[in-house]
């Protein structure tokens, strides 16, 4: 169980092109990991609309108590 | 039936239960969770792509791993908290335990159609095709439903209370799906391969393998967590309006 310290020479991959090539896996690694990144995007970004719709309310309705 | 529960300020096990003592609480731990995840998944997608050695047998196909198998375990043990929270909701009639359990179903949707998509793109390549029929591919598929559905339910009932209820009955019920998809793989022949980790016995696994998968599962952990805790602040700014105590909150005055 010799493993390469992480920063020293590379066991897994020689260039960025091999990384990206994947061993000929890139269309089903690539595609897991990007559909994954896009739906936490997606994700955080209603998380984010639906907390600016909820405080919007909320100052909406203590506006129209207050006057 | 329809009485609002008395909160024992006092005690402290309850005193959280309060909507208007969680709301700051979740605020304030809310950014943690979300940025131990962020450091979570760098640490253990670093270790997934530079430290894991290739699979013999599968060559670099089985990096979905470091996603899938999180993802999976995340979409189970969601559903199993949301059952419990409507268990709690529905015997103590806690407002804010319903409230945790809307919070968490649409991670827990994500989680599952993330767990379904890379076992498709990790099928392919390992089966030969995208999708079969199996016990474990056809009852993750369930949970996916059963995630829509409880949403679908919440959303088509306009009075918050008979959502709750009726959200937490389905959620109650739809549980029993869970150890069908855990010990499907044991109690049918599928093609899905068997437990890689368990609780019985050692990891089938490489340790670099392993140790990348299970920082990317506790990363999907803390962002489920975040992410749950960041909706019910929503939720309970939704429901709670009219309440007193919200208007004087710094974000309804600013």
């Amino acid at each position: 169980m010799a493993e390469t310290p992480p920063g020293g020479d590379k066991v897994n991959w020689n260039s960025w092109h091999d990384f990206w090539v994947m061993g000929g896996y890139a269309f089903y690694v690539w595609g897991s990991y990007a559909a994954t990144l896009l739906l936490i995007i997606a994700e955080i970004a209603l998380l984010k609309m639906r907390r600016l719709s909820a405080v919007r309310s909320l100052r909406q309705n203590t506006n129209t108590q207050v006057s | 039936m329809n009485q609002p529960i008395l909160l024992a300020g006092g005690v402290n096990v309850f005193k959280y239960a309060a909507p208007q003592t969680f709301y700051p609480l979740a605020g304030k731990l809310m950014p943690w969770f979300f940025w131990t995840a962020a450091l979570l998944c760098a640490a253990g997608l670093y270790i997934g792509f530079f430290v894991a050695p290739t699979d013999h047998q599968q060559g670099e196909a089985y990096r979905i791993i470091f996603i899938h198998v999180p993802a999976a375990w995340m979409s189970m043990f969601i559903y199993v908290v949301m059952a419990f929270w409507a268990g709690v909701g529905l015997i103590f009639n806690t407002r804010l335990s319903h409230m945790m359990v809307s919070a968490l179903a649409p991670t827990g949707a994500m989680f599952t159609f993330v767990a379904l998509w890379t076992g498709a793109l990790w099928g392919k390549p390992t089966w030969g095709t995208w999708w079969v029929w199996d016990a474990r591919l056809t009852s993750e598929l369930i949970l996916l439903f059963l995630y829509f559905g409880f949403m679908a339910l919440q959303a088509g009932i306009d009075d918050a209370r008979r959502a709750d209820r009726a959200g937490a009955i389905l959620a109650l019920v739809g549980v029993v799906n869970i150890p069908i998809i855990y010990f499907s793989v044991k109690w049918w022949n599928t093609l899905h391969q068997g437990a890689s980790v368990s609780l019985t016995s050692a990891p089938t696994m490489a340790a670099t393998m392993l140790s990348g998968m299970l920082l990317m599962a506790l990363a999907a952990w803390m962002y489920s967590i975040a992410t749950a805790l960041h909706r019910v602040r929503s939720i309970i700014l939704e429901r709670e309006q009219g309440a007193e105590w919200l208007k004087h909150l710094p974000e309804a005055t600013k």
